[in-house]
């Protein structure tokens, strides 16, 4: 039974109609072609939001490539309830925040001065040296760059937020106006001290 | 207090960055300073969108990663995913008592307790047979791989990692690079370098950069003109031209093998410099804590330096192949 539904999806020409469960569905059957298209449909976002989250857009498509293995080893356990972009972040944010702790254990004393990269995970701002793009978000946190990037970037609702990240919609909303706020006042005196420089 | 009408329409969850502003919110954002403001905010993240988003090359690059990681791992097959899949499959379609799936339970953790154990002592007695090392280095960052044979270069770039074959290969790293050996050792290499790989190590032939050392396995060889370094988790910082060598080591540790072999070799203190000219002789007192002035030295002994130059070539450096 489930080798005709993989056949079927196999020679489908309207495959890349299908929604993102019935792709899961026939990965889970080993369906390569499903995995393709999921992966195109979805590259993008999750290198954006690696990009954003880890500010090294060397490390990202890394990272990203990793997530789609996570989500092809992991198809089995995947429920399908129309959910797949949140249940793809999540893997993301876990892979990453794993990342981070195997390189904080492997890390030598001097790594930080080397790569210039700081990786608390909730308080500290990361130099951006290895992602020029996302310049003007160097002074917010790790966890609101995330934020910015799911709700502004990925169009992600709060409330899908909310459950990614286990903070409240309420919360949710202050980071995204504080750091918006930020992101402004970082490009104000960013121009202004270039005029000064021009002066 | 500022006027928040755009960021209160973006707080909205069906308005976003992609969606056109409704015409009465453009003209507001026309008139408003606070709203232009937050407008421009919103396009350099939605400038910041585009470029984020991979090329359509690098799609098609990290898929077929993607797909070699995914085969790798299905070749593998791990014992554990077969153990939990046979639990799975029998406590879910055969819906056994709590009692006899609980011995069913030991029984394969017995099993594989045993399998493990035989299978260790497998691989230990593997690693006493010395096989022949893998002659490969996966690598990625900026710069060329040159084929010292054919004389031909092709560029490297970030994505994905390139696979490259040890043999008579040179590498000219531009800016950034970063290794990894077979043993899971890796070098990040910032900085511009021209370096030829052997299978433990590599040798420098020119170039300023920082090199940091993390997880070897073994001890890892660098040869300089003057000196072989052995280095295990350390931050070196190299500065090698034509006359002279610059190299400091940063954090960790390292032993020095001099050149002469008649030499002791020595231990490289954390912080300290060494200073090297062309046809000098590499000894203790040439490393300075510290400093970046160079001891003053006029010792120019014939140890075998004499007409020394600063290529690769190893029968100039007097290492041979040591350092494999």
């Amino acid at each position: 039974m489930q080798n005709n539904n993989k056949h079927r999806l196999d020679n489908s020409p309207n495959i890349s109609n299908k929604s993102d469960d019935d792709l899961m569905k026939a990965i889970k059957d080993g369906n390569k072609n499903a995995f393709k298209t999921l992966f195109n449909r979805h590259i993008d976002s999750i290198a954006r939001f690696c990009a954003v989250k880890t500010a090294n857009s060397h490390e990202a498509s890394d990272i990203a490539q990793e997530i789609f293995v996570k989500v092809w080893k992991s198809a089995d356990s995947y429920k399908p309830d129309n959910n797949f972009k949140s249940w793809i972040f999540t893997i993301a944010r876990r892979h990453i925040i794993d990342r981070h702790r195997k390189k904080k254990l492997n890390q030598i004393p001097m790594e930080s001065e080397l790569i210039s990269k700081k990786i608390d995970q909730q308080n500290t701002t990361i130099q951006t040296d290895h992602c020029p793009e996302i310049d003007f978000l160097k002074n917010l946190s790790e966890q609101n760059r995330e934020i910015i990037a799911l709700r502004i970037i990925e169009n992600l609702s709060y409330k899908e937020i909310a459950k990614l990240t286990g903070i409240t919609p309420l919360n949710l909303r202050q980071i995204v106006f504080r750091s918006l706020k930020k992101i402004q006042k970082e490009v104000k005196s960013d121009e202004l001290s270039k005029t000064s420089d021009l002066d | 207090m500022s006027c928040q009408k755009l960021l209160t329409w973006i707080d909205q969850d069906n308005n976003h960055l992609d969606t056109d502003l409704p015409p009465e919110l453009a003209n507001h954002c026309q008139t408003c300073k606070d709203c232009r403001h937050d407008l421009q905010t919103l396009s350099m993240l939605k400038k910041a969108k585009s470029s984020l988003s991979p090329s359509d090359k690098d799609k098609n690059r990290l898929y077929k990663n993607c797909l070699n990681l995914i085969n790798e791992e299905n070749n593998q097959g791990s014992i554990t995913t077969k153990i939990s899949s046979i639990m799975n499959s029998i406590l879910c379609n055969y819906k056994l008592t709590g009692s006899f799936a609980l011995v069913l339970i030991c029984f394969l953790l017995f099993y594989s307790a045993g399998y493990f154990a035989s299978h260790e002592q497998a691989n230990n007695n593997k690693k006493n047979i010395s096989k022949p090392e893998v002659s490969y280095i996966k690598i990625h960052g900026t710069g060329k791989i040159i084929d010292q044979a054919t004389k031909k270069a092709a560029e490297f770039s970030y994505q994905p990692y390139n696979i490259i074959e040890l043999d008579n290969k040179k590498l000219q790293i531009e800016n950034y690079a970063k290794l990894i050996f077979p043993d899971k050792g890796k070098i990040m290499i910032t900085g511009n370098a021209e370096l030829t790989i052997l299978k433990n190590g590599f040798e420098v032939a020119k170039g300023t950069f920082k090199a940091e050392f993390q997880k070897q396995t073994k001890d890892f060889n660098i040869l300089v003109p003057h000196a072989r370094l052995v280095i295990s988790g350390t931050v070196v910082e190299f500065n090698i031209g034509l006359q002279k060598a610059i190299i400091k080591l940063i954090s960790g540790s390292a032993k020095i093998i001099p050149a002469n072999l008649q030499q002791e070799p020595f231990i490289w203190e954390k912080g300290s410099v060494i200073h090297l000219k062309e046809n000098e002789l590499l000894k203790p007192e040439f490393l300075s804590k510290n400093n970046n002035n160079p001891p003053t030295q006029t010792s120019s002994d014939n140890s075998g330096f004499s007409n020394k130059s600063l290529d690769t070539s190893n029968s100039k450096t007097g290492f041979g192949n040591s350092a494999q």
